[in-house]
């Protein structure tokens, strides 16, 4: 059998794919990759289809011992090592029976590692991303421990790994929009319930700096900082939360809701974050900084389209010889 | 019926911020129509209380195309909320027991015998306003008021799945083990919570407890 062993688990490491779409009026919470760019970039670099599932892998990375032969690639921010040596970032390896793969860094706070032919894990209505909250997905709905082991759909052979390994080299990868600055813009478009808040609490939002609590997780990311004014409390009528959905929780601390968010939410939301700046997020560990500025949907939308087609591009450029071989 | 823009990929439409059938209808009827819209790119619909989220991708439909669809579809919402019967579910509650160690208390609470309590909660059918907190979790409006009980004090660290439980204005299901702080009356055998099987239930059906 095909596939990979967990030797070490890592801080947190879970299979992903880009999410749980259209269930959640279930009640089922997308989950997904919370770094799309990265995970689409690990993919891509192996020649998988968007839809494939990969490792999400956060803060400390894992290591695995290769069954069979696979061809193996992590985002390009990820430090990897082949049997103890170390190989250069963001490129196709091609691996065999026994070899062992570690991640040796992250840089930022998470890493991608796609296998080609993916994760094969079963899907659970339409996904194989680990919902762990609902125990399902992923494998057995969990973060993956030391002795696991995960199947790789069918892999290709070593002349398709030589190919993507030279498509690599002549790829440019779309450009990752975080810095290691310590204090980040994160952009948002106000509302939809922006008129509950005072022009005074809209102004602190926009203006003042925030903290990533250690209390964040997949779900959210809690927020310290100055509190939002309202204009007679933030609790609604429940509604429906989207992946960047900020709310106002009662103390006036804003939140923003991630991959794992629940579906519904009682407290009014002042902003989204532009999908292109959620992979910026991703990569921020509690402790550091955040301010955030307002733009408007049009200008958020110009960022989307581009940043969806650099990684189309690539993905074009990748598998645009799958036909030859 | 206001349609809020919710980032670029979103929109709110939003009504009355009240709980109430007539809104519930509206919503469920509005939600029906953009089912049936064959608009491309609709990835979400979220009913709630009194708003229907929608999440769409922004490269297959433009905002200002599904805002026209919504505008439309809000003129025929009156009608097409009347003429649909809502699908009601019925489930099998064992009350009292073990499967509600809680029935006794908001019996006492509400100064009835636990009888009367169990006549009351199962004697009418709850509308399903929204399906959130858990997959399959329902929040129901219309418990009688007879039965309002505070939450529990201090929350169990477990609720077995298939729990029947009041929440102060609220009554509804734990679909699966959890956390939670609701009066707990009875419980179903029903498996509410399999991923394999289309849902039982969802926003805009009604639900009645019958006792066995």
């Amino acid at each position: 059998m095909t596939g990979i062993e967990i030797i070490r688990p890592g801080i947190l490491t879970t299979v992903q794919d880009l999410g749980r779409t259209g269930h959640a009026h279930e009640g089922y919470p997308e989950c997904g990759a919370m770094d799309v760019l990265s995970f689409e970039i690990a993919n891509s670099l192996v020649g998988n289809s968007r839809t494939a599932a990969a490792l999400e892998c956060t803060a400390l990375g894992p290591g695995v011992r290769i069954h069979g032969r696979v061809i193996a690639a992590a985002s390009p921010n990820a430090g990897l090592a082949v049997n103890g040596n170390h190989v250069e970032p963001g490129k196709p390896l091609l691996l065999g029976d026994g070899d062992t793969l570690d991640m040796t860094a992250i840089d930022g706070f998470r890493a991608y590692l796609a296998f080609r032919g993916g994760i094969s894990v079963p899907e659970v209505l339409g996904s194989r991303s680990t919902d762990m909250k609902s125990r399902i997905g992923g494998l057995e709905g969990r973060r993956l421990k030391a002795g696991d082991r995960l199947k790789i759909g069918k892999t290709g052979n070593s002349l398709q790994g030589a190919f993507l390994r030279w498509r690599a080299a002549h790829a440019s990868l779309p450009a990752h929009p975080w810095t290691h600055a310590p204090s980040q813009v994160i952009h948002v478009t106000l509302g939809p319930q922006k008129e509950r808040f005072t022009e005074l609490g809209i102004a602190t939002f926009l203006s003042g700096t925030y903290t990533i609590s250690m209390d964040s997780n997949r779900m959210g990311l809690r927020l310290e900082g100055p509190k939002i004014e309202s204009d007679g409390g933030t609790d609604i009528l429940s509604d429906g939360i989207m992946n960047g959905s900020i709310q106002v929780a009662t103390g006036g601390l804003p939140i923003i809701m991630t991959a794992d968010h629940q579906t519904t939410g009682g407290y009014a939301k002042i902003a989204a974050v532009i999908p292109t700046d959620l992979p910026v997020l991703a990569q921020m560990k509690p402790g550091e900084h955040i301010r955030f500025e307002s733009v408007s949907e049009e200008n958020a939308l110009v960022c989307y389209m581009a940043c969806m087609e650099s990684v189309d591009r690539l993905r074009k450029d990748m598998m645009i010889w799958e036909k030859w071989i | 019926m206001t349609i809020i823009r919710y980032g670029i990929t979103g929109v709110l439409c939003q009504f009355e911020s009240r709980i109430d059938e007539e809104t519930g209808k509206k919503v469920a009827a509005l939600t029906a129509a953009v089912d049936q819209s064959g608009l491309p790119g609709i990835l979400e619909r979220v009913p709630a209380y009194c708003s229907l989220m929608i999440r769409f991708d922004p490269r297959r439909m433009r905002y200002e195309t599904l805002c026209d669809f919504l505008k439309e579809a809000e003129k025929k919402l009156d009608a097409a909320g009347q003429a649909k019967e809502p699908k009601i579910v019925e489930i099998p509650v064992h009350y009292g027991g073990e499967d509600g160690p809680d029935l006794s208390f908001v019996a006492e609470h509400a100064c009835l015998s636990e009888q009367e309590v169990v006549r009351i909660h199962s004697g009418k059918a709850y509308r399903i306003y929204m399906i959130g907190f858990l997959p399959g979790f329902p929040y129901l409006g219309g418990l009688d008021e007879r039965l309002f009980t505070p939450r529990l004090s201090s929350p169990r660290t477990r609720i077995s799945a298939g729990s029947v439980g009041i929440g102060g204005q609220q009554t509804g299901i734990y679909p699966m083990d959890s956390p939670g702080g609701w009066q707990l009356i009875g419980r179903t055998k029903i498996t509410l919570f399999d991923p394999s099987k289309p849902p039982l239930y969802q926003a805009g059906d009604l639900i009645r407890f019958v006792p066995v």
